[in-house]
């Protein structure tokens, strides 16, 4: 199995990143990527964590220690306290690099390597050196586990480029970044950049408005976002003006009233939702414009993976690749994955409901509810909550609590202390919009709270 | 209190539960992106503004363009309250 050098070498693949500063070639981000190898030649068949500031860097390090580590955690800063502190973190940063003219000469890299690392003068020698390598790289990416404290899953490049795929159109697109490539919806949007010699436009701004912007002027034609993202960009009343052939949704449940008003908007553009689990590192691709998917798939299954819906109404999937150990519990004797997502058959489509660990998805951010129970828990007075999603036709889901609390103390004053301290330990989107006093919860018969029932 | 001041006392209440810190004053051609609410703010709102109004405008079908001003937040609400009550 070739790694990514080579892939992209097989492609012939000449992409293009568009960076806030500059735009770089893939064969430029390769001579980086060979020096990079270099400095941290100690790392053959060692893991290392690569952290994320930008994507033109991050394709540095992908470059770089694929086929050389072996284990190549993707990270952010925050994701990467979490590892183990034998790991190497690496944090790249081209855009530190202001000095760096001509990488291809004997002019000197001087990305910023991480303090643990001393900084080094590296020669831009070209050289395929990284293609000869025989270590195969396991690629981790995170996910939120039920306590909130992410959990990393193992992939294979071959396993992460399955449908990532190249032809003369897709090579024109010109890609927005709105994910970041340590998440696995993003790492998909920039494998299949590179793969597919497309260019991706990397700018850096916080206002939608002028990143609009920035993608009328860049000729940006492609978007890959969440529903929550493209309502959003719906709102902005400029998405008209950029001329997009490529529309993409995924990391949430994609609704049939935001693909009609995206196919209106854009009538030429192809829309295509996307179904990914990142635990088991498998995604189909819906492009009917339909919401959910063809009941037929449950009998054909899909390109790289059989698919199932069990007694309890979950989707289960069978990829052709091998999956994480750690997954075991949740394979059958048939070698189906539970991927714990709710779906009902609606005619001839299968539409999904939810996800069945109460897990509450926030405009693509996934909020386990024992989290933010355990912060309301420990506020004095506090003698039961339940944490759970409550629809939105914004973001999907909002989180609200229902909380039991001791008799004889004042409502106004615990709700007070909750909400600080869940500004204190919760991210944003985790804090519950709504707190509701009520006099008691329903426990299942093993004591555990019932998420089960409803609260519309 | 009309709709208008619904929605504006909304999103003051809003604005402080939220931590955004909302641009004043809120006039008809404030586009909605650029008032200091961000999209969890917006999901906020429109929460809120279905607990006191009792609709919720945007999982209507009838709703094919977003609105991008306050004034036009404000009409689609007026709208979908004006359909309720026929």
């Amino acid at each position: 199995m070739n790694n990514l050098v080579g892939l992209l070498g097989e492609h012939g693949a000449n992409a293009n990143i568009v960076g806030a500063v500059e735009t770089y070639t893939v064969h430029q981000l390769m001579v980086y990527a060979n020096a990079y190898r270099q400095t941290y030649s100690h790392l053959s068949k060692q893991p290392a964590a690569l952290i994320y500031t930008n994507a033109a860097s991050f394709v540095v390090g992908m470059l770089a220690f694929d086929g050389h580590c072996s284990r190549l955690y993707l990270s952010s800063a925050v994701l990467a306290k979490d590892l183990d502190a034998s790991i190497t973190r690496i944090t790249i940063d081209l855009a530190d690099a202001s000095a760096t003219k001509s990488p291809n000469t004997e002019s000197v890299v001087q990305s910023s390597i991480d303090e643990d690392q001393k900084q080094e003068r590296l020669s831009g020698r070209v050289t395929t050196d990284s293609q000869c390598s025989n270590v195969v790289t396991q690629w981790y990416l995170a996910t939120s586990g039920t306590t909130g404290k992410p959990k990393w899953f193992a992939h294979t490049l071959a396993s992460l480029t399955r449908n990532s795929k190249a032809s003369l159109t897709l090579g024109d697109l010109c890609w927005a970044n709105l994910y970041q490539a340590y998440r696995y919806a993003g790492l998909q949007v920039l494998l299949q950049v590179l793969i597919s010699g497309a260019t991706l436009v990397d700018d850096d701004s916080d206002d939608l408005l002028l990143k609009i912007q920035c993608w009328v002027n860049t000729n940006v034609n492609a978007i890959s976002a969440t529903p929550s993202m493209w309502r959003q960009m719906l709102m902005s009343n400029h998405l008209h003006n950029v001329p997009l052939q490529r529309i993409t949704l995924g990391g949430e449940i994609v609704d049939q009233p935001l693909l009609d008003k995206l196919a209106k908007l854009h009538p030429t553009a192809s829309i295509a939702h996307i179904y990914a689990s990142t635990e088991a590192g498998v995604g189909f691709v819906v492009k009917d414009q339909l919401a959910g998917f063809p009941a037929s798939w449950l009998q054909q299954g899909v390109s790289n993976a059989q698919l199932a819906v069990d007694e309890k109404q979950h989707l289960r999937i069978k990829p052709k690749h091998e999956l994480d150990a750690q997954l075991d519990t949740l394979i059958d004797d048939k070698g189906y994955l539970d991927t714990q997502d709710i779906v009902r058959l609606e005619g001839d489509r299968v539409i999904f409901l939810g996800r069945a660990s109460g897990v509450i998805n926030v405009g693509g951010n996934k909020v386990p509810p024992e989290k933010v129970e355990s912060v309301i828990l420990s506020v004095e007075g506090v003698s039961q909550a339940k944490v759970y999603g409550q629809p939105n036709s914004v973001l999907g889901n909002l989180v609200v609590a229902d909380i039991v609390i001791e008799p004889n103390l004042e409502w106004v004053n615990i709700s007070q202390t909750i909400r600080s301290q869940c500004k204190l330990f919760l991210q944003r989107f985790e804090i519950p919009v709504k707190l509701r006093k009520i006099d008691s919860l329903v426990m299942s018969p093993t004591g555990k709270l019932n998420r089960s029932d409803d609260h519309v | 209190m009309n709709i208008e001041q619904t929605v504006k006392r909304a999103m003051h209440d809003v604005a402080e539960l939220s931590d955004c810190q909302l641009i004043e004053p809120i006039k008809s051609d404030t586009l909605l992106l650029q008032s200091g609410l961000d999209s969890l703010g917006y999901a906020m709102l429109v929460a809120q503004l279905e607990e006191e109004l009792g609709i919720d405008p945007f999982t209507e079908l009838a709703i094919t363009v977003y609105p991008a001003t306050f004034a036009e937040f404000v009409a689609v609400y007026a709208k979908g309250l004006e359909q309720q009550s026929q």
